[in-house]
């Protein structure tokens, strides 16, 4: 698979405390990678590392080919990074700030032009390119600092924590430009402690501790509590006859039970609930009730952690 | 490269145009200065401490003419003297600006030949003042033919005296002092709000992940504040010179040359206190300390000479001691850089110390 970031056994420390402990993550080409994880996990550490904003204590990280210690330059013109805080000129005119980083850039006065009309309209904050950035609300705020770290053009976008504080529907909103860019090819790296949005991530790495404890994408993580889909069934019948009558299926991995009920462990519950079904039909098992169980990514999340803490 | 520090140079002049504290800094507090300073050390146009020797007997002519010298507004008659050696000594002493002396014989030759003498002697070592006397005397001289003998012919002439006094104790031994400490101040609280707002505001970590390289960020703000530093360096000698009169006898090129020495070594002290600032309070209360140090040890309170000799060595590690002990002379002696080897020495190692001293502590800094 084409990595677009490989970092391997990246270590960060500040003084005595570990925010990233010996981690290894792979970004791949083309997809929105979620880390996904509490305040201190050492998400924003961990991209900060990979804009070239901090050194790590040890390991290595490879940006497109390029190493991000020792070729930052390099690095740098391959990623645009959007930080939680606004941190743009307040005392600057939207255009004004666009002119200045498309100099840092080294675009053309041409080039300049173009992309500021074209990333504002993108942003939709074309009628306000000669206001002050200081006096655009926060949301507007938010949209310039995207639209600014799209300016060069960059193959990988990071994104720390891009929708914190902003109100739903702006989020969508945003959610929107992110699949917009991916379609275009970009590769976006997000962090966020949204459980929901990471949802529209193509792959979620969970964070936790400075380390990176899972990752895939939303329904292979949630799979993964159990191994597999989980049906949830109640019947007026004994676990060693539920297990004879599903003995057959082979989608069925495991049946456990769970209070009143048994939760069945399958390999794709939209394949397997009709079978099981007939299968308990034909029996004439008395089925109570049956459904599909709907983990979040929070219950993928606290799972993870139990065993983390467990070991 | 050229294009990244000149768009940095371009966004700091645009930013200081637009910050009212800053910009407060780069011209409102070089103008008060200079005008606090000048109209508290120049004297005013008004009440110009002069002083009358009327050597001639005491009739009606000198005593009228007496009265509108008492009445005028201009003057204030701080002293009376009773010979031409008396009156140049009020001068010397800086007793007084000016002395109007009306000769022995005065009444004499206004009544026999229609023209009388006055000797207006003024000290010339402050221009402004001494044209004001002159021009004040000459509109009392015009009123008081007029009124006079009106109608005859008669005219009363003023014979110009300038002598150099000793009041080059006020503006003009203050004015180097004033204007080292405004292009101390200027640069270095300039510079240090610049790079430690980027800092406190989050901008500068737009930067960082941006091409731009930290030497370039640096160096083009501080080009950016160094034109700044300039513009002030020559609004403070124009202040001083159009509105005060400060005398400056040396090559006012060298005197810019060794300005801009001494503004670079500001803009790398500045720097340095940035690299240790984390808030733009911070780096105000840094450069305060540093302005109020200079001020107490630069001379201008007190000549450093006449201070502790502990406080003397103190001094001696003050550039802004060593650029006064420049400016000075070449301001009021018209001594040249070739003659002060020394000061300029220190001037010269000051900019190269505190700007390597300022990047050595950026790198670290950063790692």
């Amino acid at each position: 698979m084409d990595n677009i970031v490989e970092a391997v056994n990246l270590t960060k420390k500040f003084g005595d405390f570990i925010a990233v402990n010996n981690l290894n993550l792979q970004v791949v080409r083309g997809e929105i990678l979620g880390l996904l994880g509490p305040n201190g996990a050492g998400k924003t550490t961990t991209v900060r590392m990979v804009a070239c904003l901090l050194k790590p204590t040890s390991g290595k990280i490879l940006v497109d080919g390029y190493d991000a210690v020792k070729e930052p330059e390099k690095v740098k013109q391959k990623i645009g990074y959007m930080p939680q805080r606004f941190s743009l000129y307040e005392d600057l005119t939207v255009v004004e700030n666009f002119e200045f980083y498309g100099k840092i850039y080294g675009l053309s006065s041409m080039e300049r032009e173009r992309k500021a009309r074209e990333l504002l309209e993108f942003v939709e904050l074309s009628r306000f390119g000669n206001r002050l950035a200081g006096k655009l609300s926060g949301g507007m705020k938010q949209r310039l600092l995207l639209a600014c770290a799209l300016l060069h053009e960059p193959e990988l976008l990071i994104l720390d924590e891009p929708t914190a504080g902003v109100d739903p529907p702006l989020r969508r909103r945003f959610w929107e430009y992110f699949r917009e860019l991916n379609k275009k090819g970009v590769t976006l790296l997000i962090t966020t402690h949204y459980m929901d949005e990471a949802e529209n991530c193509t792959r979620i790495g969970i964070m936790n501790n400075g380390n990176l404890i899972k990752s895939g994408s939303s329904i292979e993580l949630k799979r993964s509590i159990y191994g597999g889909d989980v049906i949830e069934l109640q019947v007026k019948t004994s676990i060693s006859r539920v297990e004879t009558i599903l003995s057959g299926n082979q989608d069925v991995l495991r049946i456990i039970p769970s209070g009143d009920a048994f939760l069945i462990v399958v390999k794709d519950s939209e394949k397997s609930l009709p079978a099981v079904v007939e299968a308990l039909r034909k029996e004439n098992v008395d089925v109570l009730s049956i459904r599909v169980v709907n983990f979040s990514l929070e219950d993928v999340f606290i799972k993870s952690t139990e065993v983390d803490s467990n070991v | 490269m050229y294009e990244r520090i000149f768009a940095m140079v371009e966004k700091e002049l645009r930013q200081l145009l637009r910050d009212r504290r800053s910009l407060g800094i780069a011209i409102l507090l070089p103008v008060i200065v200079m005008f606090l300073y000048g109209y508290a050390y120049g004297g005013g146009t008004q009440h110009i401490a002069i002083a009358i020797g009327n050597l001639d007997n005491i009739n009606e002519l000198s005593v009228k003419l007496e009265e509108l010298i008492l009445q005028n507004n201009l003057f204030e008659v701080k002293k009376y003297v009773y010979s031409v050696d008396e009156a140049m000594r009020a001068i010397e002493n800086g007793d007084v600006y000016g002395v109007i002396v009306i000769p022995n014989g005065f009444y004499e030759a206004l009544t026999n030949d229609g023209v009388g003498y006055v000797a207006v002697i003024t000290d010339g070592s402050i221009p402004t003042l001494s044209e004001a006397i002159q021009s004040g005397m000459k509109n009392v001289l015009e009123n008081y033919g007029k009124m006079l003998l009106k109608g005859n012919y008669l005219k009363v002439e003023q014979l110009r005296i300038v002598r150099y006094g000793a009041t080059l104790k006020n503006i003009d031994f203050f004015a180097p002092a004033v204007i080292g400490l405004v292009l101390q101040t200027i640069p270095v609280s300039l510079i240090a709000i610049s790079i430690v707002r980027e800092k406190e505001r989050g901008t500068f970590e737009q930067l960082v992940v941006s091409p731009i390289k930290t030497y370039e960020v640096i160096f083009g703000k501080f080009l950016a504040y160094a034109t700044v530093s300039i513009l002030d360096f020559f609004l403070i000698f124009s202040i001083g010179k159009l509105f005060f009169g400060i005398m400056i006898r040396g090559s006012f090129l060298e005197i810019f040359l060794a300005s801009l020495l001494f503004l670079i070594g500001n803009l790398g002290l500045g720097l340095m206190i940035s690299s240790i600032s984390n808030s733009q309070l911070q780096a105000q209360q840094a450069s305060s300390f540093i302005f109020i140090i200079s001020a107490v040890f630069s001379g201008l309170l007190m000549p450093v000479q006449a201070l502790p000799k502990a406080a003397t060595i103190i001094a001696y590690f003050l550039p802004l001691y060593h650029f006064n002990e420049a400016l000075r002379p070449m301001m009021l002696k018209g001594l040249g850089l070739g003659d002060l080897v020394g000061e300029v020495m220190v001037l010269m190692f000051y900019p190269l110390i505190t700007v390597s001293i300022s990047i050595i502590m950026f790198k670290k800094r950063l790692d």
